[in-house]
């Protein structure tokens, strides 16, 4: 392995259903739109809870290795990447601040909300008391998008991918009209960078199926 | 950029001067690279308004401004601190990345499920299932206590010297001060109190109590005559507070041979107590016996003082509520006009909880 060679780790295998949004999605759509080279490695499913904890200590995926570092934390990976190609983000500081702000806020200001929103929601509490949260952050959020195409930096960065990684979740999207950030999810999701990575995570873990 | 950095805090913070608010943060990072900032306090009603939502499109606060840049969320305002200041991250590439890795581990593995506590706490008490979801959520935040600790082990800091990292994770831990949880982890309990312990997060938490206190309206009756004109508990940042019910004004002594405040019975006490934070002073005027009003008086020492021992040691390790005890009698300096004392939920559970430790034939005063 050579020593500059990135490796996204996800697991080897999951269910179903989280199949085209386990978290390795990010980095593999990030490696994809800056055209870095990229292998992925795997840890087991079975006994996930302990089985990579020198790696993620919160025995989560993904993780991913360059050379000798290891970075955990879909966030910073996606940032450490960012900072690879101009692709994914300016090298001027004005423009890198804007996109590191907006990589944040998709983080902190709405998938802070909306995971635990929707994880109340699937297990049969629908109307839960994060819903006028989630309503008002996702209102805020339209009203960005209604005035302008890219969070940051006017053009793509990695804090639309990571932005549209939170609102594309079909739960969220049905969740009120908001045509705005409904168009923005459509158009990140529809360009071929994240077409291969969801298409390729997906092969990954049906080909754990067969095995 | 030369122009001093401007940060937007809570005029009147929903936690009371804890330093809970996301403002302690970027406070706290600027303080430890010694980076002085200006502050503009605003309103709940101000967070609403577009021109604020023009610069915060979430109507929170902070917002940062330093020269032409202005930044919102705490964590890239604490990352954009930590980047152009030395100080708060490693000098080596690699290690700037570990450290940079658990910033985001505080916010985003860490917080998620402690915020999600306090929505359980704040919007659910209402509902049947509160206990249910409780013990769920509390599930959660204690697997990722678990895993902290274990990562943590006997280290002092999450990833070589004290960092960014420890910041917006120290603060992230805070919020479960006042859980019982944290009881269960005492690598974490000293973690956090490493890291109060440190000068600049105490000028940080400092000044963000002061702003607090600054905005209490006066709630109280005219202060005595002798009272100086602006008794906000600021201007004594450095000074000891004792609180009573007892009316007393400057010039005045207590002395140590009062019977406890605390305690029904019993003998007089051999020390007189007081602190050098406000919480502790309101928690003793809220409790204390009497019935006349509550008071907290700015006190002088007259002689030796020392840690006092029934809150040293105890929650956390040392004395972080900076509570003392004097035999010589304490000077009175002044009356604090402006403070708020805790919610009556507040001085009841703690009524309570004084209460059952007294059942359980646990109370007792070292003195």
């Amino acid at each position: 392995m050579s020593i500059e060679e990135l490796t996204i780790w996800t697991f080897d295998w999951v269910p179903e259903g989280p199949r085209g949004f386990v978290r390795d999605l990010r980095l593999r759509w990030a490696c994809e739109e800056a055209g870095l080279p990229y292998k992925v490695g795997t840890v087991a499913f079975e006994g996930r809870a302990t089985n990579h904890l020198e790696q993620q200590p919160f025995a989560q995926v993904p993780f991913l290795s360059d050379g000798d570092l290891e970075v955990f934390e879909s966030g910073a990976c996606l940032l450490h990447l960012a900072r690879k190609s101009e692709r994914l983000m300016p090298r001027d500081q004005a423009g890198e601040t804007e996109v590191l702000q907006w990589t944040i806020a998709a983080l902190n200001s709405i998938e802070m909300v909306s995971v635990p929103w929707w994880f109340l929601k699937i297990s049969g509490d629908a109307d839960n008391a994060l819903t006028g949260w989630l309503k008002m952050r996702l209102d805020q959020i339209e009203a960005v998008l209604s005035e302008r195409d890219w969070l940051a930096a006017g053009r793509f960065t990695v804090a639309d991918l990571l932005m549209a990684d939170v609102l594309r979740v079909p739960d969220v999207r049905a969740f009120g009209e908001r045509p705005a950030s409904e168009a923005y999810a459509k158009r990140l999701t529809e360009r071929p960078a994240f077409k291969k990575a969801r298409a390729d995570q997906i092969a990954h873990f049906e080909a754990a199926d067969r095995v | 950029m030369s122009s001093k950095p401007i940060i937007t805090v809570f005029k009147n913070s929903p936690d009371e001067g804890a330093g809970l608010a996301r403002d302690m943060r970027v406070r706290w990072a600027l303080e430890e690279v010694s980076v002085p900032y200006d502050v503009r306090p605003v309103s709940l009603t101000d967070l609403k308004d577009p021109d604020y939502l023009a610069l915060h499109p979430f109507g929170q606060i902070p917002v940062y401004w330093e020269g032409g840049l202005v930044l919102f969320e705490s964590g890239a305002i604490v990352l954009h601190i930590a980047e152009h200041y030395p100080g708060l991250l490693p000098e080596d590439p690699d290690d700037r990345w570990r450290t940079i890795t658990w910033m985001f581990a505080a916010l985003n593995t860490v917080e998620p499920p402690i915020v999600d506590r306090e929505v359980v706490e704040y919007f659910e008490s209402d509902k049947p299932w509160q206990q249910e979801r409780f013990a769920m959520v509390e599930e959660r935040i204690r697997r990722r206590l678990d895993q902290l600790a274990a990562f943590l082990g006997d280290a002092d800091w999450l990833h070589i010297d004290f960092s960014a990292a420890d910041i917006l994770m120290v603060h992230v831990l805070r919020r479960l001060e006042d859980t019982p949880i944290l009881d269960d982890y005492p690598t974490l309990s000293a973690y956090i109190a490493r890291a109060r312990a440190r000068p600049a997060y105490q000028r940080a938490f400092d000044a963000q109590l002061s702003i607090f206190t600054e905005n209490q309206p006066t709630e109280r009756p005219e202060p005595s005559q002798e009272q100086p004109a602006s008794a906000s508990a600021s201007v004594f940042t450095q000074s000891f507070f004792h609180g009573t019910k007892a009316d007393l004004k400057p010039g005045d002594h207590i002395v140590a041979g009062f019977p406890s405040n605390f305690l029904d019975a019993g003998n007089a006490l051999s020390w007189s107590y007081f602190s050098a934070t406000m919480d502790a002073a309101i928690w003793g005027a809220e409790l204390a016996k009497g019935e006349g009003r509550e008071r907290i008086y700015v006190v002088e020492p007259t002689g030796e003082i020392e840690d006092d021992p029934n809150l040293t040691d105890k929650k956390f390790p040392g004395n972080p509520s900076m509570s003392y005890r004097s035999r010589e009698p304490l000077k009175i300096i002044a009356e604090v006009s402006n403070w708020q004392g805790h919610s009556p939920d507040q001085v009841r559970q703690m009524k309570d909880n004084l209460a059952r430790l007294k059942a359980d034939g646990q109370a007792e005063i070292i003195d």
